[in-house]
């Protein structure tokens, strides 16, 4: 009975270590004054950009922002089951209207960020394409694009490529990957001819692009929001508005994030 | 004491044994399948009867109806199993000292040192059971049994799986052993030869059931019926019929002096001869199986065949040299077939002397006292 | 090169190794020694984030976990975050790890010979048979599940993600570090924090191969 205790004892050990918090090495606090802390989860081709922008909020803010990246989908899910995360940055309004609809936003904290920009890009070691059309050639054997179930960039790339009348013949040429930048990489690594990608992430040295006609798809626009159970609604909406306006814009706009309107 | 009366049900085998074994040793006998381990299993609480009750010197170890059933640590039952089941991982010190939990350590230390020596084992304290021998494991199974001081002591078929010769060794070990223990013992074996040397009370169980228990010889001598006799090696089983009984008028086969006072008490027809039979007969009339022990045969010199009750004459049919005995087969003159032949241990100092071989005519004589009356098995089969 | 994905990956392999052992062995014991309704459901269950992608256990444990789930509302009102933390990650590997201890355990024990235990309950009560002489001769295949645990628990991804997300600093792990890295198309960190993984793996398999074998 006494070992049976024991073992009991040991199992109640452990769970209580998952209460304790792991010694994380706490960030260079500021004495006296504690900073306020955003949580911002962004889609994955936010990255770059967001990287730059952030320690400039962060000095004129005097705050911390944690930045988290993802797919904007599962981003989606974690965040309708209580992930705690102040600033929702999403590739695509329809999620951010999901969220809306579910009341884990607030309604009025949605803004536009940019309009996304798709591009095709090949290999710079290989003869460019200039159109969509070009894809239906015989020695383009396999295209890479974002997954048109989930990825928005991967839903217009399907959208211009019927627009296009090249479906038909385009499709089984098709590899989808997880997202924009994975797309990107079965080029980088040479293992498709072509991909069809957001703008943001095309800018690498390797890669050449040609802007898709932005009539050939519906517009992806990419949207911002604050989400309920943010406890620093204020901050997270100054975030926001840090990354669209004055000092924000120049840096998305390097990126290729550009908002409607500019080029 | 110990005394039960249970049932337990295993994948289509009924076990269902009942016994009162008084202190000392009893054996539990009887051949592969009969449910002897399963009944130890029962006894010492590793598996539970789905009916029934078991009784240790008073204490109530298992109650069915009343939901009693105490754990198999509690119930100061030793056990020890064919293999010995001995721990790998703790030394010969550390096997005879884990039924001793709880008990201060000086104490744990005086009697593991206690067992050690009863046992002989002295130097091998440190030892793991890896490194001793079949007997040397085999005395440390029954050390870790004794040392709890328990009630009721269980071995099961402790000397299987040793050679002859330790065999023999160790069982006389073991009596040594169990006249110092003044507790019940109860002792499984399928070796008619071992319960008989170890036990004073044998149970005979077939088909999980007791068929017949009592004081050794009793049931050796006495089988309540075939079933019975046949396991007990009572092999000679035959049918006749009863002509009288006790004091009755009517002659017996052959001469009419009998060697010892004990008066034939009746007379049973059988293959044409009137055999003089000890005991009490049912009516004449009955018909009735009866056995003799093929030790109990006797051959007999042609020239005393006259002082003999129930001499019958024939030949031998075939022998089987046993090396310390013979087996032989003989069959009375005008039997008609091999059904009817009878069995007969002869030591090998009468073979040579009376010169027997297949084929030689001999005389045999029945002893009246050792012809014994089998109850008929119902037709139920169960038996008593 | 970061040092914290490193530090947070060994604290979250030691815990969910500690977390799976000790419900692993439970179960495995249940699973090998006792008869019950529904056993083979449970071991189906156990199994299941074997055979599931790692996204769909993600999922079911973030339906579970989150605040509108069933166990994830009670947990908030006591203010105990779950999601998006450090404890996301070691729940998402003590799951990941579970089945593969279960099952080198379940081994282990099926191994002891039954007649030994039996001989040992005949002298003491069953827990403490348990400790004394089960664990003892089976610990070789409850160390075999231990390190699978650990390895599993170093290099867990898709559920972690799903789970606890990939917060730099707070619940970015070993795995997620390199993966960040190569979305970020930085290869240099990530070969470096990959070698560093196996590096891990290695010394670690080189420590049990010392141990010593003992037979019984």
């Amino acid at each position: 009975m006494a070992r049976c205790r024991l073992y009991f004892l040991a199992l109640c050990l452990a769970i209580s270590l998952l209460l304790k918090p792991a010694g994380i090495p706490a960030s260079q606090a500021v004495p006296g004054s504690p900073r306020p802390e955003l949580v911002v989860a962004a889609a994955s081709d936010l990255m770059l950009a967001l990287r730059e922008i952030v320690p400039l909020f962060e000095q004129k803010h005097h705050a911390r922002v944690i930045l988290t990246f993802g797919a904007t989908g599962q981003l989606t899910q974690q965040i309708q089951h209580g992930a705690p995360v102040d600033v929702f940055f999403a590739a695509s309004l329809a999620f951010v209207e999901e969220l809306r609809a579910k009341g884990a936003i607030l309604a009025d904290s949605v803004e536009t960020y940019a309009r996304g920009q798709l591009v095709l890009a090949t290999h710079r070691d290989r003869p460019p394409l200039a159109t969509l059309r070009d894809l239906a050639q015989n020695d383009v054997r396999r295209v890479a694009i974002a997954n048109p179930a989930h990825a928005p960039y991967g839903m217009a790339a399907r959208e211009a490529l019927i627009s296009a009348g090249v479906w038909t013949q385009v499709q089984p040429k098709l590899v989808y990957g997880e997202n924009v930048r994975q797309a990107l990489q079965f080029l980088e690594t040479g293992n498709v001819d072509a991909a069809i990608v957001a703008l943001s992430v095309a800018q690498v040295p390797d890669v050449r692009f040609a802007p898709v006609d932005p009539n050939l798809h519906r517009p992806i626009i990419q949207a911002a929001a604050v989400t309920t159970r943010s406890r620093q609604p204020d901050l997270a909406r100054a975030f926001i508005h840090f990354v669209i306006g004055p000092q924000g814009r120049p840096v998305m706009k390097r990126f290729g994030f550009l908002r409607p309107g500019e080029s | 004491m110990l005394e039960f009366a249970f049932e337990y049900r295993l994948d289509g085998f009924n076990l269902a044994p009942a016994l009162t074994a008084d202190r000392g040793v009893t054996a539990l006998y009887g051949p592969s399948g009969a449910g002897k381990s399963l009944t130890l299993l029962c006894l010492v609480g590793l598996r539970r009867p789905e009916r029934g009750w078991i009784r240790l010197n008073g204490r109530t170890l298992f109650d069915a109806a009343a939901g009693i059933h105490v754990p198999p640590h509690l119930r100061r039952v030793g056990l020890v199993f064919q293999e010995y089941a001995l721990f790998p991982h703790l030394t010969v010190a550390g096997n005879l000292a884990y039924g001793l939990r709880g008990f201060p350590r000086d104490e744990v230390r005086e009697r593991v040192e206690a067992m050690l020596r009863l046992l002989r084992l002295e130097p091998f304290g440190n030892r793991y059971p890896g490194e001793l021998s079949g007997g040397q494991r085999q005395r440390v199974a029954l050390g870790r049994g004794l040392i709890i001081q328990p009630e009721l002591l269980l071995l099961d078929e402790p000397f299987s799986a040793l050679d002859q010769m330790e065999r023999e060794r160790l069982r006389a070990e073991v009596l040594e052993l169990l006249q110092g223990f003044g507790g019940t013992t109860v002792l499984v074996t399928h070796n008619l030869q071992e319960a008989y040397l170890m036990a004073r009370q044998v149970a005979v169980i077939d088909g999980g059931r007791i068929l017949q228990a009592g004081p050794r010889d009793e049931v050796l001598q006495h089988p309540r019926d075939r079933r019975v006799a046949e396991h007990v090696g009572a092999s000679n089983i035959f049918r006749g019929v009863v002509i009288s009984q006790a004091d009755a008028p009517g002659g017996i086969s052959r001469g009419t002096v009998v060697a010892d006072e004990r008066a034939a008490s009746g007379v049973i027809a059988w293959h044409g001869e009137r055999l003089a039979v000890s005991g009490p007969l049912p009516p004449p009339g009955t018909a009735v199986e009866f056995c003799i022990r093929p030790e109990d045969v006797r051959l007999v010199w042609p020239e005393s065949t006259a002082e003999r009750p129930n001499v019958l004459r024939g030949q031998i049919t075939n022998e089987v040299e046993r090396g310390t005995d013979y087996l032989l087969r003989f069959r009375m003159d005008g039997a008609a077939s091999e059904a009817g032949d009878i069995e007969i241990h002869c030591s090998e100092h009468l073979h040579y002397l009376m010169d027997l071989a297949p084929g030689k005519a001999v005389w045999i004589a029945f002893p009246p006292d050792k012809l014994h009356v089998l109850t008929p098995v119902p037709d139920t089969g169960v038996a008593g | 090169m970061e040092l914290f994905p490193i530090l947070l990956s060994l604290r979250v392999a030691t815990l969910s190794t500690i977390l799976a052992g000790l419900f692993g062995i439970g179960l495995a014991w249940l699973l090998t020694h006792r008869r019950f309704p529904g056993r083979t459901l449970l071991e189906s269950v156990v199994v299941l984030p074997l055979v599931l992608p790692p996204t769909v256990v993600g999922f079911y444990l973030l339906l579970l976990l989150g605040r509108s789930g069933p166990l994830g509302a009670s947990l908030e009102a006591a203010g105990l975050e779950i999601v998006f933390t450090w404890r996301a990650a070691v729940i998402a590997a003590t799951v990941a790890s579970l089945p593969l201890v279960v099952k080198a355990v379940q081994a282990a024990f099926e191994s002891v010979d039954p007649r030994i235990e039996a001989a040992a309950r005949t002298l003491r009560p069953a827990a403490s048979v348990f400790l004394t002489v089960t664990l003892p001769l089976a610990w070789r295949g409850i160390l075999a599940g231990l390190i699978l645990a650990f390895a599993r628990g170093m290099g867990e991804f898709g559920i972690t993600l799903m789970l606890a997300g990939s917060i730099p600093g707070r619940t970015q792990t070993l795995p997620l570090a390199i993966y960040d890295a190569v979305q970020a198309n930085d290869l240099a960190q990530a070969n470096a924090l990959a070698l560093t993984t196996i590096g891990i793996v290695t010394v670690l398999l080189f420590i049990l191969s010392r141990l010593p074998r003992v037979r019984f």
